[in-house]
């Protein structure tokens, strides 16, 4: 490895690394902090775990989960955690994250990303499932926000206020979805503020942005598009009160061409060294 | 005729070729490079809602089969052989 | 965890079952339907499923169109859900079922063409094997040659057919030819998947070939695969299998037999 393993993500803009940009990020041109690709992308290891070292010689690489069902009832699928864990291995990422959601059920796997009810026993269940995929991985788990298209009137708590308590019961760090939380602000009435003031912001270890679209009135989480202006201005408010953190660009459908992708990096390094340079 | 002479001689041959496998040739870097990803696989996870707004959104609420409006394969097998799209 | 799972079994009982909710759960969406919300979750269920099997599955795509595919994976969907968080693992049995589903049964090859496009699916992550070791072959003394038992890449696959399917399957590659002309009654073929690098390559064993590669597969020596074969395909050329076989990086390895 030409790079010793990097421990943390640099607090600059990266982006989600898909295929069509493989090669393009390994010729070396692009002036990217860091990157981040979908853990299970690579759990089988041949060719694609192979691409993926290579890129990791030149970045930090951040691993993104999206099929460990956090909430799930069902127990804790161990081939795909050792899958994890082996990953994990292999490339020594930067960070290790994960959503908040639940994906199986009795019999089977809805490869989604699904809310539930924030109540005190979901709580524990949460808890006691993050402890685990973290004494297995050896290391810190960051939790993502969701983004929801519905709510339970039975929670007894807000997601803020859940993540709040994962983070001190668990020592889980907090990945902060911007659109996410924008996208749940404009279905469910989230409300912003309280959120970004009921999460820990010393916990708060990575930001994502993103584009929706809308479909019947539904914010729905696509990652088909520029990051929108209302996000930005989220974004920047989150910086305000949580500081700047490192924070990824994620474009997963109708993919641009990389300079694209890397402009909208570079929006979020503008803001990123703003409050820098405010802080300082 | 004799196996043994047959095997032998082919595993002597083979080894008189010095041959290296192919894994270990192809190590020309710009040839690696348009291996590794002419073909890449994009990778199917990702954390996105699934944006195709296809006319299975909602479907499953509905009786209808969608069976009813494709029946027959409509796609390059058309091409490749005569007779065999015809209805059995 | 009683209260959680049984909302968590409604909520996938209204998804992948397209029920209404129980009147236990009642979810809250304060700007729409909940049935917009709902079948938002529905679209990503079956849109997700039904995009990984044309990842798996291009060809077979590419050969009864996009509608009747969509057809196709709705009704594999409904058979088989998925069972693991990795989209990867999705698809499985899709030969099986194509194979029964009567939509399709004019288009003969389709099964086959659904294996080989697993086995190229399974190639792709398999993984890495060691390169042969010719110095270690060297150490052998040729009176032992008959006991070896050799060993193939792990991306390695063999998919016989009474079809051209090596032929269909190159046909429909990107930057392929797609004026292509394919007789299917051009008798039986066997495809070789293998893995170069980090593309996977499907190509065309000769009869003889295949039947050795196939036995040697199967753990059995050296010397008896090759005299099995020779009984029935005289022709049989062995230097030219081991060079071929050799030179893609298919044989990787040996052992000697009674040694291990």
């Amino acid at each position: 490895m030409a790079q010793p393993a990097t421990h943390s993500l640099p607090c600059s803009a990266g982006i989600g690394l898909r295929a069509p940009h493989y090669r393009e990020v390994l010729d070396g041109l692009s002036k990217i902090g860091w990157v981040e690709v979908h853990s299970e992308n690579f759990f089988g290891g041949g060719a694609p775990l192979r691409t993926l070292l290579k890129v990791r010689e030149h970045y930090p690489v951040s691993l993104h989960g999206v099929g460990m069902g956090l909430a799930s009832t069902t127990p804790i699928d161990q081939m795909h955690l050792s899958a994890l864990h082996r990953l994990c291995d292999a490339v020594q990422p930067a960070a290790v994250s994960e959503h908040l959601c639940w994906n199986s059920a009795a019999g089977l796997v809805i490869n989604d990303l699904l809310p539930f009810p924030y109540t005190q026993e979901a709580l524990s269940h949460v808890a006691t499932r993050i402890e685990q995929v973290q004494e297995i991985l050896g290391r810190q788990l960051l939790v993502e926000n969701l983004a929801s298209y519905l709510a339970f009137p039975h929670s007894e708590m807000t997601e803020g206020e859940f993540l709040s308590e994962l983070v001190s019961r668990t020592g889980c760090g907090i990945l902060f979805d911007v659109e996410n939380l924008y996208v749940n602000v404009r279905n469910l009435d989230a409300d912003a503020e309280a959120f970004i003031k009921a999460i820990p912001a010393g916990a708060v270890e990575e930001f994502h942005l993103a584009g929706y679209s809308e479909r019947g009135g539904c914010l729905v989480d696509t990652h088909d598009s520029p990051v929108h202006p209302e996000v930005w201005e989220l974004y920047e408010y989150a910086l305000q009160h949580i500081g700047p953190r490192p924070t990824l660009i994620e474009w997963d459908s109708d993919i641009p061409a990389l300079p694209v992708l890397m402009g909208e990096a570079a929006n979020a390094q503008n803001r990123l060294e703003k409050y820098h340079a405010r802080a300082a | 005729m004799d196996n043994r002479r047959i095997i032998t001689a082919a595993v002597g041959s083979l080894l008189m070729l010095g041959l290296v496998s192919g894994n270990a040739m192809a190590d020309d870097k710009k040839m690696d490079m348009e291996k590794c990803f002419g073909v890449a696989k994009a990778g199917k996870n990702d954390c996105s809602s699934n944006k195709s707004a296809h006319s299975c959104a909602g479907q499953a609420t509905k009786d209808r089969d969608p069976m009813d409006f494709v029946a027959v394969p409509k796609g390059t097998c058309e091409k490749i052989s005569d007779g065999q799209l015809k209805k059995m | 965890m009683p209260v959680l799972h049984d909302d968590l079994s409604d909520f996938a009982d209204s998804i992948v079952l397209g029920l209404g909710l129980s009147s236990k759960v009642q979810p809250f969406c304060p700007k729409y339907p909940v049935e917009t919300a709902l079948d938002v979750y529905r679209n990503n269920y079956f849109g997700n499923l039904h995009d990984a099997l044309a990842y798996a599955y291009p060809v077979i795509e590419q050969l009864v169109g996009k509608d009747f595919f969509r057809c196709l994976t709705k009704q594999y969907i409904a058979r088989h859900p998925s069972a693991s968080g990795n989209l990867h693992h999705y698809g499985a049995e899709m030969a099986d079922f194509i194979a029964g589903f009567e939509p399709a049964q004019g288009v003969v090859y389709l099964p086959d063409i659904a294996v080989l496009e697993w086995a190229c699916h399974r190639a792709y992550f398999a993984d890495d094997g060691p390169t042969l070791d010719v110095g270690r072959l060297l150490k052998i003394h040729p009176e032992n040659y008959v006991g070896l038992v050799l060993h193939v890449h792990p991306s390695s696959h063999l998919v016989r057919s009474s079809y051209p399917i090596t032929a269909i399957w190159n046909g429909h590659q990107p930057g392929a030819n797609c004026d292509f002309h394919i007789n299917l009654d051009s008798g039986p073929t066997n495809a070789l998947v293998s893995r170069t690098n980090n593309a996977i390559i499907v190509s065309e064993l000769g009869e003889a070939d295949a039947t050795w590669l196939q036995i040697i597969r199967s753990g059995v020596s050296l010397g008896e695969a090759t005299a099995t074969v020779l009984e029935c395909h005289p022709e049989f050329d062995l230097l030219a299998a081991l060079v071929n076989l050799v030179a893609r990086g298919i044989l990787i390895d040996f052992t000697l037999e009674n040694t291990q």
